[in-house]
């Protein structure tokens, strides 16, 4: 990839995970679901990289793998240079506090039983940090998100649902990460709050100088929030770029059609020419199809796409790589 | 920004102002549900007046007046003497110490064990799961009365053995509920973020799934209250629970044995056995109750 | 012409532990034959709640309902009985939910449920309905349509179980279908089909389409006309194009404003400070005033709730200082 060692702070390289599919009297494995098949990138310091992609792409899955939740198949996480894999013990449990998760669901993600100090601080007391000046630590937290110390002893339900995901990032600063997971961070907030939780997630990654991982099918968010989009597509990269290359040019069939499929909320643009519209669903990542992922669907698509699958190949601009056969040509 | 709610939570939940925990929330549902409240005071009283015997009852239990044997109710004894001139009353209550005792100890028991056998079923999954579920079903699978009586025979009657029989035999009920809701919850995201941050099985046993199954685990528990009583009461009336002369409502029961008494008698058994039926009958009025005031998804219905 | 629905102060309400939930206070609005309505609002908007109190689907209690009209054609719909409105609902009148594994039998063949559907509101035999059936997948682009009716729901994608719903509600021509939110739960590509099949059901069918939405994008694709909702009233209403170019209500302004682009690029987002009422205890005056920056300082936005006032044919807006918005955008 184009990022050199000393500006990258985790890579991925050639990431797989199979989800086991059992079947039969005996449960025996007879086939697997390809969530993520060869998946390799690198996130630099204090950038944010979008991972934008349909549901069952494996945006997801490269989130969970980062934060230690799953374990890939096979291939390498690096975190600053170093193979996760082959890391001394005490440098991998430094690991778990350096990058961090946002969940999409700010219902699901707190637990109902907790008052808002016990939340934020749950990091801290799991890692034995939180003992003298820890309620500080907590209250210092919330203020970095916009709440107060007068929140500390409400429950999640007394939040409304941009507060608790105020919440979850301030639970997710708490152990200082380097590097977040922001897996949908806004998609369950209501119109009016999105923008305000977007504006405090730049305002923190300013001040703060973190990496963010920014998962999200919110292609609109994803061009305000991100300085490079990688585009997946049934657990395969398709096209990765800076963010002017993935929306002003796009180079993979898939990634303009994605572009084209987003409403715009202006009337003028209602029925643009340009528009595809795709036919068909996904196809299964269990039985994906031959060749190019995308060719079933893909209206440019010839012979070679199903004998021959496409690999990332740069193209001439050098910040944008796709994976097809007939990329357009800009 | 302010402190006002968004109208979805505001519907499911409570007013932003005061600070509620979801225990406080589900007192509020409980106060509502008139059974379970009729249940509490009567279970109430009875408590009350087991642990009070001394003070209300004017006679020892064990004490023996040989001049008044089987003597219906009257001033001196308010509910009778029994076949060995004791008195009914501080019989009936010093019982109740001994059965309420047994049942709280052996349903305490069986939660404990149950609740943690679940939780690790339920969050490690694999060998774990398989041999505590497993065991869990071939215990069920006895007639655990038998097995009861089987263990009381060879160790001899006991209270302690009687609680720690039942104790152990009542598990796989709480461990299969205990298992069911971690496995739901273990795949919530306020797990799996303790998870990413370096959180172990015990932390996430005691600081997530236990709280969780706390609602339903209670249930359990006071369900587990009335069998454990009934059971008491089966087992002494065989002989092989409480040992006389201390008195329970079960052994208090044997006299019922004789066709006799039963028709020309029933102060003798009557008392214990309605004691007996009422307490099954509050604990369970307690255990719907509770379970409809944890259960959200009833919240709504109680309202009509 | 006269409108196909009318809807006059409309009220609901519902009866919760934390005490009475005021989800629509006073909703009025009219749909015209064969036009398509976005309603769209967030979450506690009333949005949905609006669409269940016309069709009689709300569970009373705790809801409960009150307006001085809810007409269909003239028929006065909160008058009709529980029987009328069964009769009415999915012959006339039809609906399209967000989910449709929840909508679907999931032990029924779909091609049985669509006939159902036909066969409950029409004379027809059980072939004719079958065959109607299998048409009607055809039309909403279900393809191998023969062998597809003879499936179970769980054999659908989730795009393709919403087609089916749209079979369903078009089975009897409505003149009326409220989809309620039909592509929040799909993915883009997916949503762009579906938004497309509903043009293309409502070209086919003539049906007025209440579409109701919190995504602005989706609007502007779909609506002739547009009823932006708030905090259980309507804040601004008018013809689509008027409403996106110059929204007359500072909410309407606010929500477009904080939007990201995805056709151009845009340095900081301006949002909508604040949060949504609690309508528990809803403002007396606009239910927009805390968080409304027109409203700063002024007690007539805190003490009075502003009406829906006409601007121009079509246009209305509850803003007492509307006409400060105007070339505000």
């Amino acid at each position: 990839m184009t990022a050199t060692l000393t500006d990258e702070i985790v890579g991925v390289e050639d990431l797989r995970k199979f989800f086991p599919v059992r079947g039969g009297v005996l449960r025996r494995q007879v086939a697997a679901i390809r969530a993520l098949d060869g998946v390799s990138f690198s996130l630099r310091v204090g950038e944010t990289l979008g991972l934008v992609g349909e549901s069952g792409c494996g945006k997801s899955t490269v989130g969970q793998i980062l934060v230690g939740l799953t374990t890939p198949t096979s291939g390498t996480v690096r975190f600053r240079g170093v193979d996760v894999e082959t890391m001394p013990a005490a440098d991998r449990r430094e690991l778990r506090c350096a990058i961090q998760i946002v969940f999409q669901d700010p219902y699901s993600s707190l637990s109902p039983r907790m008052t808002a100090r016990e939340l934020v601080s749950e990091p801290l007391r799991v890692q034995g940090g939180y003992r003298s000046g820890g309620r500080d630590r907590v209250v210092e937290l919330l203020e970095m998100v916009g709440l107060s110390a007068e929140h500390l002893n409400r429950y999640a339900h007394e939040f409304s649902g941009g507060q608790r995901q105020r919440l979850g990032i301030a639970r997710a600063l708490a152990l200082d990460p380097s590097v977040l997971v922001l897996d949908e961070p806004v998609s369950a907030l209501d119109v009016s709050i999105r923008a305000q939780v977007v504006n405090q997630l730049a305002t923190l990654q300013r001040e703060l100088g973190l990496a963010y991982l920014f998962i999200s099918h919110d292609l609109s968010v994803v061009r305000h929030s991100c300085d490079r989009v990688i585009v997946m597509y049934l657990g395969k990269v398709v096209e990765s770029g800076d963010k002017l290359d993935i929306f002003e040019r796009p180079a993979h069939p898939y990634t303009r059609a994605l572009l084209s499929a987003i409403p715009l909320p202006d009337p003028a643009l209602r029925d643009r020419p340009d528009r595809i519209v795709l036919s068909g669903d996904v196809p299964s990542p269990r039985n994906p199809p031959s060749g190019c992922r995308f060719r079933t669907r893909c209206w440019k698509a010839q012979d070679v796409c199903a004998t021959t699958e496409p690999v990332l190949t740069p193209t001439q601009s050098g910040t944008q790589s796709v994976a097809c056969h007939f990329p357009e040509q800009q | 920004m302010t402190a006002a709610m968004e109208p979805a939570a505001a519907l499911a939940a409570t007013t932003p102002v005061s600070t509620r925990g979801p225990a406080g929330l589900a007192w509020r549902r409980f106060r509502r549900h008139r059974m379970a409240m009729v249940g509490l005071v009567t279970l109430g009283v009875i408590v009350v007046a087991a642990l009070l015997a001394d003070v209300i009852a004017p006679h020892h239990p064990n004490e023996v007046d040989l001049a008044a044997f089987r003597q219906a109710p009257s001033a001196e004894h308010w509910l009778g003497t029994d076949s060995a001139g004791r008195d009914v009353f501080a019989r009936l209550l010093h019982a109740g110490r001994i059965s309420l005792g047994v049942g709280i100890a052996a349903s305490l028991i069986s939660v404990a064990i149950g609740t943690l056998l679940g939780a690790v079923a339920g969050l490690f999954r694999g060998w774990a799961d398989t041999v505590i579920m497993r065991t869990a079903d071939i215990m069920l699978s006895f007639p655990a009365l038998v097995v009861i009586i089987v263990v009381a025979g060879v160790l001899g009657p006991s209270v302690v053995t009687l609680v720690l029989a039942m104790g152990v035999f009542g598990w796989p009920a709480a461990g299969r509920v205990v298992r069911g809701v971690t496995l739901s919850v273990r795949e919530r995201e306020f797990v799996k973020a303790a998870r990413s941050f370096g959180a172990g099985g015990w932390w996430l046993i005691t600081r997530h799934l236990v709280p969780a199954a706390l609602g339903p685990v209670t249930v359990v528990a006071t369900l587990g209250v009335a069998q454990a009583i009934m059971a008491e009461a089966t087992l002494s009336f065989l002989g092989l629970g409480v040992e006389p002369p201390a008195a329970s409502w079960g052994n208090m029961l044997t006299d019922a044995q004789n066709l006799t008494l039963i028709s020309s008698m029933p102060w003798m058994w009557l008392p214990p056995g309605i004691a007996v039926a009422l307490t099954v009958l509050a604990v369970n009025f307690v255990g719907d109750g509770l379970r409809d005031a944890l259960d959200p998804r009833t919240t709504l219905g109680a309202l009509r | 012409m006269s409108a196909l629905l009318e809807v006059r102060d409309l009220v609901v309400e519902f009866g919760t532990e934390a005490g009475t939930v005021h989800a629509v206070n006073g909703v009025s609005f009219d749909v015209e034959p064969g036009e398509m309505l976005c309603v769209v609002g967030e979450s506690g908007s009333g949005k949905s709640v609006t669409a269940m109190a016309v069709l009689g689907l709300l569970r009373r209690p705790p809801a409960r309902v009150s307006a001085s009209g809810i007409r269909f054609r003239g028929e006065d719909l909160l008058a009709a009985t529980p029987d009328r409105l069964r009769a009415l609902r999915g012959d006339d009148i039809s609906v399209i939910f967000q989910d449709p594994m929840t909508a679907l039998n999931p032990v029924h063949r779909v091609g049985k449920q669509i006939a159902e559907v036909v066969r409950l509101h029409r004379p027809v035999t059980r072939k004719q309905a079958w065959q109607r059936a299998v048409d009607l997948l055809t039309l909403v682009g279900v393809p191998d349509p023969d062998s597809r009716a003879r499936q179970y729901p769980h054999e659908f994608s989730g795009g393709m179980r919403q087609r089916v719903m749209i079979a369903m509600a078009i089975a009897n021509d409505p003149a009326l279908l409220i989809a309620d939110e039909p592509t929040t739960a799909l993915d883009v590509t997916i949503q762009a089909q579906v938004l497309g099949l509903l043009r293309k059901a409502q070209r086919e069918t003539g049906a007025a389409t209440i579409l109701i939405t919190h995504d602005l994008g989706v609007v502007a694709e779909m609506a002739d006309r547009v009823v932006v909702m708030y905090g259980g009233a309507i804040v601004e209403q008018g013809d689509v194009t008027t409403v996106f170019a110059a929204p007359r209500h500072p909410y309407t302004l606010g929500l477009l404003e904080s939007l990201p682009r995805l056709d151009r690029d845009t340095e900081e987002l301006t949002p909508i400070s604040g949060s949504p009422p609690n309508l528990v205890a809803p403002p007396v005056g606009c239910t927009f005033a805390a968080r409304c920056p027109v409203a700063a300082g002024r007690d007539r936005c805190v003490t009075e709730r502003p009406g829906l006032v006409p601007l121009a044919p079509g246009h209305a807006s509850a803003c007492h200082f509307h006409e400060e918005l105007v070339m505000a955008r």
